[in-house]
């Protein structure tokens, strides 16, 4: 008789998954993403490519405010760096974009040891502040020092094509992203599953404790800063093919928050809650906009004029109630459905 | 000298706006230990209410400031007990990524009920100018000074002698302590949400005297981040005037050094300020146990 | 299959599809479809935005009326950017999707940047207007064109009136406060110039971050430079908000503004400074004898409300969608991208119903209506007059 899924040894412990089922429908999810542009157009794809950048974001800032603790709302300073990184060395030196996307991972890490000194001191709001702070200046050094950022004129990248590949056409651009996607999503959960990974987690429950068992918070919470910095650089990187016009605009403290409010409305500290997290609170918006579209007549004829602030009040009221009703976010929400279904009849 | 003079007193008219919306950052975080992200939004909305009282119902202006200190506090307690009640015994954090919630919803109400226009907000005080030597006042921004220091001298006072504010400062400190001294945790929340509404309220009001009322006002409240950090996010008070300090360092930046500093000098200062005091000037330092 | 394969093609980017044989994108046999991308919900431009809109609507309604463009309904298609050039170029990705033929606004500032790329590959016919972008026809692309003058010719045309008009004998002293992003270069080019032309004592330019309100810092400094002429470059309430500061201290100034100052909430929060003010335009002011036309079919085809929000910037979107109309109609029954870009750049003469001179362009010169006039505002009244013609700068 089944009673339970009983892990019992370590190796079992830290595998990715141990479920057969769970391979299955990943083998298969992953199946109906490479089949996706076939079926859709320019602007779901779009859709979709943007879905998949953030994704690869929330990972990076999950790895930091999830997994360590550290919050932050810095990350779109280094969202800015990554993408000015890349878009500035093709553009202005000539870089191959092939070296041009990693340096955006790489410049990213740097700048982080910068923001991360602070958090050896600071906890919590205060911390997510100062964060911010640094955003700030990042965008406003962006701004100013245009003989070597175009300051207020933006950067226009012209040659996207990596590896044969040209990153103009959506679709090839899709299927990098998603691929970008795999890979981090892969390392991030090797990462967790390591020394370095368990080492995270202690910070975020409780940082004197953890340096008590002789975990070193200098060297780690850095290394938690440099690694998230590195993938939310790497999702600049490839925010810049994706406009091939970049400036600061787009580089918003609303992105932070939104940022934010994935991990949190995915669930903290998983991967799999970040990526449902960036698919909810991109895809929001667009499904509040047809919902109301579907409306009878009468009704949407009368909600047509105020139509994007209503948009604005649901999206509000939805982020609201998610957390209202389930605050470990849509994970939880997962969770729940997943030990009641596998534990039914004894279930509650 | 002249220029000096005017840059300070022009960097703490701006500083007072800061500082209050700061102290309302401060009154709830110190009671409930919640970063009311909404709190700009607050402030916008108290404002426009203001407004439609005054150049739709046309109430004189001594009706206008009782009614809006009441509109505020209902708004505030309403506010709290529709999204923030509800999660009590919640993760903070997630606490506070409702507030971010709140603050979209408010956001697009304001502008479906109000639109997008912006409109002057005219008092019976306001275009005279006063003159303090060589320093050149609109009687609007020396009306913004006193209501700093006026506000101000009264939260010290609620917070230090009146039994309410005692018991805010109890639940802070202790909650269950508290509670077992008969205290009503949640009832202090609701005050705290509705002063805090009446302070960034009535800044919310001298916002739209000195400028507009425009649908993009909530950008004070981001702004006013760094004063409440630079005071210390629990110390109301210390909000306030880590306000007119980030005021008064923004306009000397932007008038001697370079201008782009006007914006970010405040975000260095905290920064270079929180590296050797983690809690803010006025903070308390948390001890922690393992 | 065959179905799916074609959507694999369209999905790539391939519009090579839409020539020939088939029907051309956004165009049936009852129907055109123009796209309009605007940035409906940034709280500072949201009501330029809707006055954008109100143009477009005239426009095509009063086109409507007459039959469409060769019997076709002209339907617009409104999308919002939020003033994010990110949100601008998948508001364009979702107008292609549905199938638009040519777009009447890109958006504003780096908006109109960032589409720039996806317009030239597809061919769309664009009418550059609600944000003047020089790189849009500069160098020309096929089918973008741009009605309008830039915002240094039409700051430039205030400041030679006031130096030949308003100085009283005093020597100027020319200053300016900018917003710190693209459209603040353009403010300051007009600066640069006019010290050039005039050999002009200047205060050092000062820039500002978009959505600031308070103004102190800035005008003190330019009061201790001695500045009397004072180019107030923000875009909206941040005009009053100088004038105030500056009233405050009675400076004897004169302010020169963009077209923006010419807008009701402005002119208002103005008031109480009392300044007599500029502000620079291409099209006929609303109340003028250029735009009667326009006004009364905006009685006619507006609601009330929407009446009363027209501003100068349904003028322009009145008459860019005016051009691009015409162009449509001049194509015939065989409606096609590449025949609108070739009737547009062919030279002839666009009528706009009074609000610009008549337009045209050329196949290397695809911006038109470059003359501007200024205008003279009275915040005391709120009454404003057109002091000079039309005139090229």
């Amino acid at each position: 008789m089944r009673t339970g899924n009983h892990i019992e040894s370590y190796p079992r412990h830290i595998a990715l998954s141990d479920n057969p089922v769970v391979w299955f429908w990943l083998v298969a999810l992953m199946a109906a993403m490479i089949v996706l542009p076939a079926f859709s157009g320019l602007f779901v794809l779009g859709l979709a490519i943007r879905i998949l950048i953030a994704a690869v974001g929330a990972i990076g800032l999950n790895l930091l405010t999830g997994s360590t603790g550290q919050i932050s709302l810095g990350q779109s300073g280094f969202l800015a760096a990554g993408c000015y990184t890349t878009g500035l060395l093709i553009t202005d030196y000539n870089w191959p974009p092939e070296l041009a996307l990693p340096m955006a991972g790489i410049v990213a890490a740097a700048l982080s040891f910068l923001v991360g000194i602070p958090s050896l001191r600071l906890k919590g709001l205060y911390l997510a502040i100062t964060t911010l702070a640094f955003s700030f200046i990042i965008t406003q050094f962006l701004l100013f020092a245009e003989p070597i950022t175009h300051g207020p004129y933006g950067v226009r990248i012209e040659d996207t094509v990596l590896f044969g590949f040209d990153l103009a056409d959506p679709t090839t651009m899709y299927y990098f992203c998603l691929g970008i996607l795999a890979l981090v999503t892969l390392g991030v959960l090797n990462i967790m599953r390591t020394r370095v990974g368990r080492a995270f987690n202690a910070i975020r429950d409780q940082d004197i404790a953890a340096r008590a068992m002789g975990i070193n918070l200098t060297t780690y919470k850095l290394t938690a800063f440099a690694a998230s910095s590195f993938i939310v650089g790497l999702a600049g990187g490839l925010m810049a093919f994706q406009f091939r016009f970049i400036n600061v605009d787009i580089f918003s403290v609303t992105l932070a928050i939104e940022a934010l409010a994935m991990i949190i409305v995915g669930g903290l500290g998983s991967v799999a809650g970040a990526i449902i997290g960036a698919v909810f609170i991109i895809l929001l918006p667009e499904v509040v906009g047809d919902a109301i579209g579907l409306l009878p007549a009468g009704i949407s004829d009368v909600l047509s004029r105020g139509a994007l602030e209503i948009k604005g009040l649901l999206i509000g009221l939805v982020i609201i109630l998610t957390l209202r009703l389930e605050p470990d976010g849509l994970m939880g929400v997962w969770r729940n459905m997943k030990r009641y279904w596998s534990r039914w009849p004894l279930s509650v | 000298m002249d220029l000096f003079l005017n840059l300070v007193a022009s960097g703490l008219v701006i500083g007072s706006v800061y500082g209050l919306i700061g102290m309302s950052f401060a009154i709830i975080f110190r009671t409930t230990g919640v970063l009311n992200f909404a709190q700009g939004e607050v402030m916008m909305l108290v404002a426009y209410t203001a407004w439609t009282l005054t150049h739709t119902l046309l109430f004189p202006f001594w009706l206008l400031v009782p009614s809006t200190i009441v509109l505020a506090a209902l708004i505030g307690m309403a506010v709290e007990r529709l999204f923030i009640r509800p999660m009590t015994g919640q993760p903070i954090f997630a606490i506070v990524m409702v507030t971010i919630g709140i603050a979209i919803t408010l956001r697009s109400l304001t502008t479906l009920v109000w639109g997008h226009e912006f409109e002057g907000f005219s008092v019976p005080f306001s275009g005279g100018v006063v003159e303090i030597g060589p320093v050149f006042l609109l009687t609007e921004q020396l009306a913004v000074l006193i209501l700093f220091a006026a506000v101000s001298l009264m939260t010290w006072a609620f917070f230090r002698f009146s039994r309410v504010g005692m018991a805010m400062r109890a639940t802070s400190q202790d909650e269950t302590a508290a509670l077992l001294m008969g205290v009503d945790s949640r009832r202090m929340s609701s005050f705290a949400w509705a002063i805090s509404a009446i302070v960034s309220g009535l800044a919310g009001v001298m916002v739209s005297v000195l400028f507009a009322r425009a649908p993009d006002m909530w950008h004070f409240g981001l702004k006013s981040f760094p004063a409440a950090i630079l005071g210390g996010l629990d110390s109301p008070i210390g909000a306030g005037f880590g306000g007119l300090i980030i005021g008064v360092i923004g306009e000397l930046s932007a008038g001697y050094v370079w201008n782009g500093l006007k914006e970010i000098s405040g975000l260095i200062l905290i920064i270079v300020i929180l590296m050797v005091r983690p809690y803010g000037l006025f903070g308390e330092k948390e001890l922690e146990r393992v | 299959m065959k179905m799916l394969f074609r959507k694999a093609l369209l999905a790539a980017g391939v519009s090579l599809l839409a020539t020939g044989a088939m029907a051309e994108q956004g165009v049936t046999d009852t129907e055109v479809v123009f796209g309009n991308i605007v940035p409906l919900t940034h709280p500072v431009t949201a009501s330029l935005a809707y006055q954008v809109i109100y143009g477009n609507t005239v426009a095509a309604a009063e086109w409507n009326e007459k039959g469409g463009i060769n019997g076709r309904k002209i339907v617009i298609k409104d999308e919002d950017d939020a003033y994010v050039p990110a949100n601008t170029v998948q508001a364009l990705q979702k107008l292609i999707d549905e199938g638009v033929f040519a777009m009447l606004t890109t958006g504003a500032g780096a908006g109109v940047a960032a589409t720039l790329p996806i317009l030239e590959e597809q061919a769309i016919p664009t009418m550059v207007n609600f944000s003047p972008y020089e790189p849009a026809v500069n160098p020309v692309k096929p089918s973008i064109f741009m009605i309008g003058a830039s915002y240094e010719d039409l700051l430039f045309g205030e400041i030679k009136y006031i130096i030949e008009n308003k100085m009283d004998g005093k020597t100027p002293k020319i200053g300016v406060i900018r917003q710190d992003d693209d459209f603040g270069k353009q403010v300051e080019a007009a600066f640069s110039r006019s010290i050039k032309d005039f050999d002009l004592d200047y205060a050092d330019p000062l820039t500002f971050k978009r959505g600031q309100k308070d103004f102190g810092a800035e005008i003190l400094k330019m009061r201790a430079a001695g500045v009397n002429i004072l180019i107030a470059g923000g875009v909206t309430s941040e005009i009053p908000a100088m004038a105030k500061e500056a009233a405050k201290f009675k400076m004897d100034l004169q302010i020169a503004t963009v077209p923006t100052g010419q807008l009701t909430p402005i002119v208002k929060l103005m008031q109480p400074t009392g300044f007599t003010y500029f502000s620079g335009d291409y099209v006929s002011p609303l109340g003028s004898k250029g735009a009667e036309h326009f006004e009364a079919m905006a009685k006619k085809h507006l609601t009330e409300e929407e009446f009363k929000g027209l501003s100068r910037y349904s003028l322009t979107a009145y008459a860019a969608s005016l051009i691009m109309f015409k162009a449509a109609e001049a194509c015939g029954k065989d409606l096609t991208r590449a025949c609108i870009s070739e009737k547009l750049a062919s030279g002839e003469k666009f009528e706009t119903n009074g609000i610009t001179q008549p337009i045209s362009f050329s196949s290397d010169k695809h911006i038109a209506a470059t003359e501007t006039l200024v205008v003279e505002i009275d915040s005391k009244t709120g009454a404003s007059k057109a002091v000079t013609e039309l005139m090229d700068f």
